[in-house]
């Protein structure tokens, strides 16, 4: 699945915001790889793609963070949501490799006890339950 | 030297990124930033127009978002204002709090006002290296 998601002036254009995501499975486990910026004209793409994984049945998700350029408050706030409505489906979502202001920001705002950010795809994939 | 910047854009997300491409170039430009302190510049700027933004009432409206940056000796200073009847909630300020040395939120007049300080070469109060 590929979603390309920019802000009112198209995807054509430098300077609209612009988020790619994409998903393929690794050992029955979901992941998400988000590329560019996650703010608030961007974020509810990101919530619909959890919700798909989700809806199709998914418990436990990674969301590779590698190549996330901005994550701002919004964008927490959906990986928080997806976090618990997989939680409460007896999986979780798990971070991976997210940038030092990413993880610096789930740090401050004490979402990282609920969702610890590790290293890397791998690293995420062990640390599911 | 252009030490400070002004812009103004409509209400709306849909100019998050024009914004923040604006600022995070001025304090390059201006201040030298590091990527490191322009990623922090980036997403305060970004989170303070949210948080003004979300003191508007709901759409449509056609409020402009005043956005100013301007380049201290050790720091970079962020306003961003708007006409908005309800001041800047507190819970929406969450991440620019943790990036920033320093906000201001007041009221002057019709507009709702975040000022945001970040200073330059120490990563801020909760430090770069986490």
């Amino acid at each position: 699945m590929q979603v390309d998601v920019a802000g009112d002036r198209g995807a054509d254009e430098d300077d609209g915001t612009v988020v790619e995501l994409s998903v393929h499975e690794e050992g029955g486990v979901a992941i998400v790889v988000v590329t560019g910026e996650v703010d608030a004209t961007t974020a509810p793409a990101l919530a619909a793609a959890l919700d798909a994984q989700v809806a199709a049945g998914a418990t436990r998700v990674v969301l590779d963070l590698a190549g996330t350029t901005l994550l701002d408050s919004t964008g927490l706030g959906v990986l928080v949501r997806a976090n618990r409505r997989l939680r409460s489906a007896g999986g979780a979502l798990a971070l991976a490799g997210a940038t030092r202001l990413v993880r610096r920001v789930l740090e401050v705002t004490g979402v990282e006890r609920e969702l610890p950010a590790h290293a890397d795809v791998d690293a995420a994939l062990a640390a599911l339950p | 030297m252009n030490r400070s910047l002004s812009i103004e854009v409509p209400a709306s997300g849909s100019y998050l990124r024009l914004v923040r491409m604006l600022v995070t170039a001025f304090a390059a430009e201006a201040a030298g930033v590091d990527v490191e302190e322009a990623a922090r510049v980036r997403l305060a700027v970004s989170e303070a127009c949210v948080a003004v933004l979300e003191a508007l009432p709901s759409r449509p409206h056609t409020d402009a978002v005043h956005v100013g940056a301007r380049v201290e000796p050790d720091c970079i200073d962020l306003e961003v204002r708007t006409a908005a009847p309800s001041p800047v909630a507190e819970r929406d300020l969450a991440v620019v709090r943790a990036l920033a040395d320093d906000v201001e939120v007041r009221t002057d007049g019709a507009d709702q006002v975040v000022r945001v300080r970040l200073r330059l070469g120490v990563g801020g109060r909760a430090g770069v290296d986490v």
